[in-house]
């Protein structure tokens, strides 16, 4: 149920799973494998400056006209050797994500994705999108990572509202 | 579950390369201990060691094995009064370190290439208030461990 009023102050991120379907239908979903931090969606209107020189005033007037997604992007304890099983999507598909350019060989073919939120309901947002990024780093005192990005594509699908 | 005091420790008492340079206690054992001397009875070269800090990894997913890597940094120091010796401890320390592994389970296959430690850094130094006067060595090291 959506929760109202201030009883709420702040929900703890950790346990925030970043989800990838298979394609298959109906579709099941996958958890991302050590993801230790995601950001986004990034969502954005695109801005258009309508002001007039009938307004009078002296101030702009803007109107927002499309919609876009904008960009998930997450971190990962990257394991190279790392497969997908018992619902953990491993970090070898993930890469072949990335080389299909899209969820099957032909290339194009837009991945589903979920954001399930750590909350009593597990809210869960809902996009399309593609492995547009994938930036691996090894450092010598460090862990070996990989700086992800997912280009959403369409609609955010999101609980207790309409998709825009 | 072993802790990582416990590898540790193993480790240094099973390396004759150190325990060669350490004195022998009063109750036969070798002089290394965990944190601080014996108040009573100290022999030298002696060494303790104590946990700095353990940061642990964590991901964002509930899973059974959370928080189970981290780098764990570790200060030995050793005291003598030969400093000469007290070289040739930290030159052994750090052979040893070379092949300690707190990562891999023993006795599993490994699941990484060891990955030892990537920082050991070591000074020499002077006890103050001590008569004779005693030398001592620390050394500061940061390894990846894995519980085990």
């Amino acid at each position: 149920m959506p929760v109202s009023g201030f009883g709420v102050v702040a929900l703890p991120a950790i346990n925030t799973l970043l989800q990838v379907g298979q394609g298959n239908s109906p579709e099941t979903f996958y958890t991302l494998a050590n993801v230790s931090s995601i950001s986004g969606p990034s969502l954005e209107g695109n801005v258009v400056d309508v002001t007039s020189m009938s307004t009078n005033l002296p101030w702009r007037q803007k109107v927002v006209t499309l919609l876009q997604g904008g960009e998930v992007s997450f971190d990962i304890f990257w394991i190279p050797m790392l497969q997908s099983s018992s619902g953990i999507e491993g970090h070898v598909n993930l890469l072949t994500l990335f080389v299909n350019r899209g969820q099957s060989a032909v290339a194009g073919q837009a991945i589903d994705f979920r954001l399930v939120f750590p909350d009593q309901d597990a809210s869960t947002y809902t996009f399309s999108g593609f492995i547009s990024k994938l930036s691996l780093t090894e450092k010598v005192e460090d862990v070996v990572r990989a700086a992800c990005t997912i280009t959403i594509t369409g609609a955010l699908g999101f609980p207790y509202g309409t998709p825009a | 579950m072993t802790s990582v005091e416990q590898l540790l420790y193993e480790a240094v008492i099973g390396n004759a390369g150190i325990t060669s340079l350490l004195a022998t206690d009063a109750g036969g054992n070798v002089a290394f201990y965990l944190i601080q001397l014996p108040q009573q009875g100290n022999v030298y070269p002696a060494g303790v060691f104590q946990r700095v800090s353990s940061p642990r990894l964590f991901v964002m997913q509930q899973v059974g094995n959370q928080a189970s890597v981290g780098r764990a940094r570790f200060q030995f120091t050793f005291w003598g009064h030969d400093a000469g010796v007290l070289e040739q401890i930290d030159v052994a320390l750090l052979a040893m370190f070379r092949t300690f592994d707190a990562y891999n389970s023993a006795g599993s296959p490994a699941t990484a290439v060891q990955p030892g430690f990537y920082s050991y850094s070591s000074r020499m130094l002077t006890e103050p208030q001590t008569q004779p006067v005693l030398q001592k060595v620390m050394v500061d090291v940061i390894f990846w461990f894995q519980d085990q």
